[in-house]
């Protein structure tokens, strides 16, 4: 039996625990006990009341916070700035008989239950949220009738635009509605912040169209947030710029893998339209890698004609796709044009272009 | 006398013992038991189909519920693979600590469509189970397997280490190995139900290469030998039937994925009984051609599945 | 069964050990919830103290010191008495242990001079506070206590039962840690409650406090007989028979029940010649103390480890404050090391030099910071591993600008990297990397090997601006002795001087 403290009979062993036991027995039966107070009792059971409620009070704790604070929200896989959820007001009827919907909400994970493959652009442009409801005609010889109001939260002011600008492609009547705006097929599209708002009838009707256009005003009354700068607009030329032509393009630019955050315009140049292109880089060396890259690709699907050094800075020209290509880098910038039918048209833009950037 | 009589006790009881425990082995059986260590064997899962049977199925649709039911429907319904008293196990792909929307695992809502046909068809107990790269509690909770699977009722049994026992793979590279032995164990059928994913060296990870969740020890030796290694794991697991599911693919960046734009809407829910024509098919989700898979060539040259799944009685159904 | 004050205090000492013992069990990320992990750290106004003076602000969540402050300023030493867990734990080793006659008993419990030691080591450790070193850590109670049961208890428990972890845990220098521990609690059966009385730091402060408590034991001279029975079971030996030293009583009530004449009462603003008000302390020894914490800090602080030679195996937790402010904040109270998921948290040797013993370093070849896991951060009570959001960690969201936090970078080593060394196909560090795109990228190279065969290789090469330095890649590499690629703080988003790159 081990012995642990150097006496010789009291050891450590079933010996000594019994007389341990046998002493408290002692000690709480037999001894003449000291007179408790009335106060005394009072305060030990409130201070075991006391543990009791911080006992509680953990318990509570705990039940308060979920996994879902320590993991990745929902939001944050899509990858873009929180956007506060949107609540908007939409009148329940519209004159004429028109009723609305259930809004529904979808988030860039399941957006692709409402758009189906579309989501995946939508995605492309990093959308936070979708809110979207529906008006039908109740009448029975209108069935068919609706009007879809889709209100994108795209999560900043560059991403709205772009995904405005790239279902634009040209066509429809401007409207001053939001940060811009146009109608095309008796449906209103518009962008507003970090929105882009679609109202979408049926079919092209005026009746209908008048309700699409105030249904977008009440939205865009109701939307908030700031434009912003969107860098693409600042430095493009405004000189033969075609109005309603520019496009923003978040990722995989062309079929490109490596082009990102690329802004086109069509320009009027020597009588022509000409396809412009400029392209923010991290750095002057990732521009020219890029170019590189790009030049390669030219390369093995077209033909590079030209590659030369202009201004210090490395272009190149070339033929793929059908049309002519002229790619220069200006620093941290990639730029030129893309997708002529003139070559000299081309190169000569593109070195003007050159000069204008800052 | 007393004292003779336990001294006597005592000097007996030490040599008995010391003999009792001799070890007279030579190195040279001491080496050689040591390689031979008892490995287990795993039953054959599989359940008997005839060839007017139908042995693999394409369900085109976006309801991962209806999906996996009408998947059972065509290959027979439920009940021909599932008997009552049958402990089912599930083997998701629970590899990675990530988001479900990010489709670096299985999706939790077919998991779950799974336990709920298993069960109604009289399963006594269903078991998930997995082996996690990433750590195993992160990983079922962040998944949402755990939640799905305690909703639907099954029984999640964690890797822990001593869990794991030797088993027989008989393959061409892999021999014997450490396996997740516990739920194998209880077993009586296997359902492997796996996403569609990019890998960034075996091509892709389909439900060949899922068994790889049952594995422990060293398993990152398997690269070297990726392709040998993913059709002894087919050889090895005969189960009951396998679930690729392709409605949401990772396209890109596999295994691990990480941003939705990894992530490609494909709707397909591929089940069959040959794991080799599965894979072969859900290849195709990623836009690849199976042919050109190193694993799935193996597989068709040691006779362990057909990857021409044409040649099979198969059929394609939309929901 | 009347509830008398003892009886109450015993019970109160169960409580808030199962109480500390509860929020140990519970911090993993299945179990935490909302429970206050940090509760008894954030209680301790000695981790209070000296984290206020290494950074002259008070860390949010320690408020919650004021309460035992308050409480010591008004009752005494109610706090070792009644919930220091490491103070139950060792009454309890004491109790259960000793075993002698009533006088020896009596003796033991009477004041020493060697119990002035720990107002020695306050000093020595708040001066060191001073100049920006926290070394709280290797004494205080609730430090000690909870270090212990991280990386030696509870292990040793898993491994007998399998309930406290899914996969084995272990850490560095749990022998060390454990036999500490061991010591402190072997030493109470020389003096019962050693720790408590020599050696607590935290004691000391709130024994310093004490001195303005307005509640003390008060000795009735009338109906004191001397006969020493207060000091039966006196915890805080504070000579109750004679002055009572305000400084050591531990407000645990025991006198009062020992006395067999009722003598004994505990009063509110009783005569002041009844009592030793300021601790018993040398002012010269007190002085010494300081002037070894002056010059041992720069001695510590100075023998490279923390500017410029760091050592390349100093990892710290995502979401670290930069190293000379880490070292002022981390009290070594192994919290993070506790709920880290993977094991990868450690506590140092010398990795960040002597002050950084305790301090939490990764090791990759035992774990690797699980990419959407930010656990060490939320438990941390002092903040030297902020509070981090996943968003935050990863770089997305609002957060998208500033980029993900990065704690070191990879290096492959191509002596051992199976396709550069070897002839032979590998890329678990490229399967693993957790990042999209990924950190790990690949170059194709065709070889002939020795025996004739030519084989398409695929070599891997890490990106340093993708790379967060998470070890994933480390802890998978199938060279295991010394991994083909292993992560160093280069790169490492909390230190300036610390980056490869220019852009």
């Amino acid at each position: 039996m081990i012995n642990l403290t150097g006496r010789g009979d009291d050891t450590m062993s079933f010996v000594h625990l019994r007389k341990l036991i046998k002493e408290h027995i002692e000690r709480s039966t037999i001894k003449p006990k000291r007179a408790v107070s009335k106060a005394e009792r009072a305060i030990s059971l409130s201070i075991l009341l006391t543990l009791l409620v911080i006992a509680g009070i953990v318990a509570h704790m705990g039940r308060q916070k979920g996994i879902a604070h320590y993991v990745l929200s929902e939001t944050a896989i899509a990858g873009v700035a929180k956007g506060t959820a949107l609540k908007l007001q939409l009148p329940s009827t519209m004159p004429n008989g028109w009723k609305r919907g259930k809004i529904e909400t979808y988030n860039a994970s399941n957006l692709y239950e409402k758009i189906d493959g579309r989501a995946e652009l939508y995605i492309s442009y990093d959308v936070v949220e979708l809110v979207c409801t529906s008006y039908k005609r109740a009448q029975g010889k209108d069935e068919g009738m609706f009007i879809d109001v889709f209100i994108y939260d795209m999560g900043s002011p560059q991403n709205a635009f772009g995904i405005y600008s790239y279902e634009r492609a040209g066509v429809g009547k401007r409207l001053k509605l939001g940060d811009d705006g146009y109608e095309a097929g008796g449906s209103i599209y518009f962008w507003k912040g970090r929105y882009y708002v679609q109202v979408i009838a049926a079919f092209e009707d005026e009746a209908m169209k008048q309700l699409c256009l105030s249904l977008a005003k009440i939205v865009e009354r109701q939307l908030k947030g700031e434009r912003g700068k969107l860098w693409g607009l600042e430095l493009l030329p405004k000189e033969g710029l075609v109005n309603g032509s520019v496009v923003y393009i978040k990722r995989k630019a062309f079929g490109y893998d490596f082009l990102e955050d690329v802004y086109t315009a069509q320009y009027r140049y020597g009588g022509k339209n000409i396809k412009a292109f400029i392209s923010k880089c991290k750095s002057a060396s990732d521009a020219r890698s890029k170019l590189a890259k790009w030049k390669e690709a030219v390369k093995k699907y077209g033909q590079v004609m030209k590659s030369e050094q202009y201004k210090g800075q490395p272009l190149f020209t070339g033929k793929s796709g059908g049309g002519f290509v002229v790619v220069f880098c200006k620093d941290g910038l990639l730029g030129g044009v893309i997708e002529a039918e003139d070559i000299k048209l081309a190169e000569s833009f593109a070195k003007a272009l050159f000069g204008k950037l800052r | 006398m007393r004292r003779l009589l336990s001294t006597g006790i005592a000097t007996t009881g030490i040599i008995v013992g010391a003999l009792l425990l001799l070890d007279k082995r030579t190195g040279k059986e001491y080496f050689r038991q040591m390689l031979e260590k008892h490995a287990h064997r795993i039953p054959n899962f599989s359940v008997e189909v005839s060839a007017s049977d139908v042995q693999m199925v394409v369900v085109r649709g976006s309801d991962v519920k209806r999906m996996i039911r009408a998947a059972f429907d065509v290959l027979g319904g439920a009940r021909k693979f599932i008997r009552r008293d049958d402990v089912v196990l599930i083997k998701p792909n629970v590899a990675f600590d990530r988001p479900p929307a990010l489709c670096a695992t299985t999706n939790p809502e077919t998991l779950k469509a799974v336990i709920e046909v298993c069960y109604e068809a009289g399963a006594k107990e269903v078991i998930v189970a997995d082996n996690p790269i990433n750590e195993p509690e992160g990983c079922f909770i962040k998944t949402g397997i755990k939640r799905a699977s305690i909703e639907a009722g099954a029984r999640i049994i964690y890797p822990k280490p001593h869990l794991f026992e030797m088993v027989e793979i008989g393959g061409v590279a892999l021999k014997s190995w450490l396996a997740f032995y516990e739920p194998l164990r209880l077993a009586t059928k296997v359902i492997g139900v796996a996403p569609v994913k990019d890998h960034n060296l075996s091509s892709a990870s389909m439900c060949m290469k899922n068994w790889y969740g049952l594995l422990g020890g060293t398993r990152n030796r398997f690269h070297q030998r990726i392709h040998d290694v993913i059709a002894d794991l087919a050889n090895w697991m005969k189960p009951t039937l396998v679930i690729l599911d392709g409605v949401r693919v990772l396209m890109s960046n596999g295994p691990t994925g990480g941003r939705l734009s990894d992530v490609a809407v494909k709707n397909t829910i591929i089940a069959g009984v040959d794991q080799v024509a599965v894979d072969a098919f859900g290849y195709t989700l990623l836009g690849r051609d199976p042919n050109e898979l190193g694993y799935l060539q193996r597989a068709k040259e040691r006779g362990i599945g057909n990857p021409n799944w044409g040649e099979l009685n198969w059929k394609e159904v939309s929901v | 069964m009347t509830m008398r004050i003892t009886r109450a205090r015993v019970i109160s000492q169960c409580f808030f050990f199962c109480l500390f013992l509860f929020l140990v069990l519970v911090s993993s990320l299945e179990r935490v919830g909302g429970y206050p992990v940090s509760l008894f750290l954030r209680l301790d106004p000695l981790v209070a103290l000296s984290t206020v003076l290494s950074t002259h602000k008070l860390y949010g969540e320690l408020l919650l010191s004021l309460i035992t402050v308050v409480l010591t300023l008004l009752l005494g030493r109610v706090f070792c008495g009644w919930a220091c867990p490491m103070g139950a734990l060792n009454q309890f080793v004491g109790w259960l242990f000793n075993v002698r006659s009533l006088r020896e008993r009596i003796e033991l419990n009477r004041y020493k001079p060697i119990y002035a030691v720990k107002y020695y080591v306050l000093i020595f450790m708040l001066a060191l506070a001073l100049f920006g070193s926290v070394q709280i850590g290797w004494l205080d109670p609730i430090c000690l206590l909870h270090r212990s049961m991280a990386t030696y208890i509870l292990p040793a428990i898993n491994s007998a039962l399998h309930v406290v972890y899914v996969r084995q845990h272990e850490h560095h220098f749990a022998w060390l840690i454990g036999i500490i521990f061991i010591v402190v609690l072997g030493l109470n059966l020389y003096i019962p409650r050693f720790f408590c009385r020599v050696i607590c730091p935290l004691g000391a402060l709130l024994g310093i406090l004490s001195r303005f408590s307005i509640w003390r034991i008060e000795r009735n001279e009338g109906k004191c007989t001397q006969c020493s029975m207060c000091l039966k079971s006196c915890e805080g030996a504070s000579d109750p028979d004679k002055q009572l030293r305000k400084a050591e009583c531990m407000v645990c009530f025991n006198c009062l029940e020992d006395c067999p004449h009722g003598a004994l009462s505990f009063s509110l603003l009783p005569p002041v010649d009844g009592e030793v008000t300021n601790p018993t302390l040398s002012g010269r020894r007190a002085f010494l103390a300081f002037i070894c914490g002056i010059l041992i800090y720069p001695m510590m602080r100075l023998s490279g480890k923390v500017y410029k030679s760091f050592d390349k195996r100093l990892i710290r937790p995502p979401g670290s404050v930069p190293e000379p402010e880490f070292l002022a904040r981390c009290v070594k109270c192994g919290q993070c090391i506790r709920i880290c998921p993977t094991n990868a948290l450690q506590p140092a040797l010398y990795e960040a030099g002597i002050e950084g013993i305790f301090t939490p370093v990764l090791d990759m070849r035992l774990g690797y910071c699980e990419l959407n896991c930010t656990l060490c951060g939320q438990v941390c009570p002092t903040g030297a591993i902020q509070k981090i959001s996943v968003e935050q960690k990863l770089g997305l969201g609002e957060f998208a600008d500033s980029g993900p936090i990065r704690i070191g970078t990879a290096f492959i080593d191509r002596g051992r990297c199976l396709p550069f060394a070897m002839d032979t196909p590998c890329l678990v560090c490229q399967e693993v990397c957790p990042v999209s795109p990924k950190a790990i990228f690949t170059r194709p190279v065709t070889v002939r090997r020795r025996d004739g065969t030519v084989v398409e290789l695929r070599r891997p090469q890490v990106d340093p601006t993708k790379c967060i330095g998470c070890g994933i890649c480390e802890h998978s590499c199938p060279v295991k002795d010394e991994p083909a690629i292993r992560v160093t703080p280069i790169g490492e988003t909390r230190s300036p001087d610390r980056r490869l790159l220019l852009t």
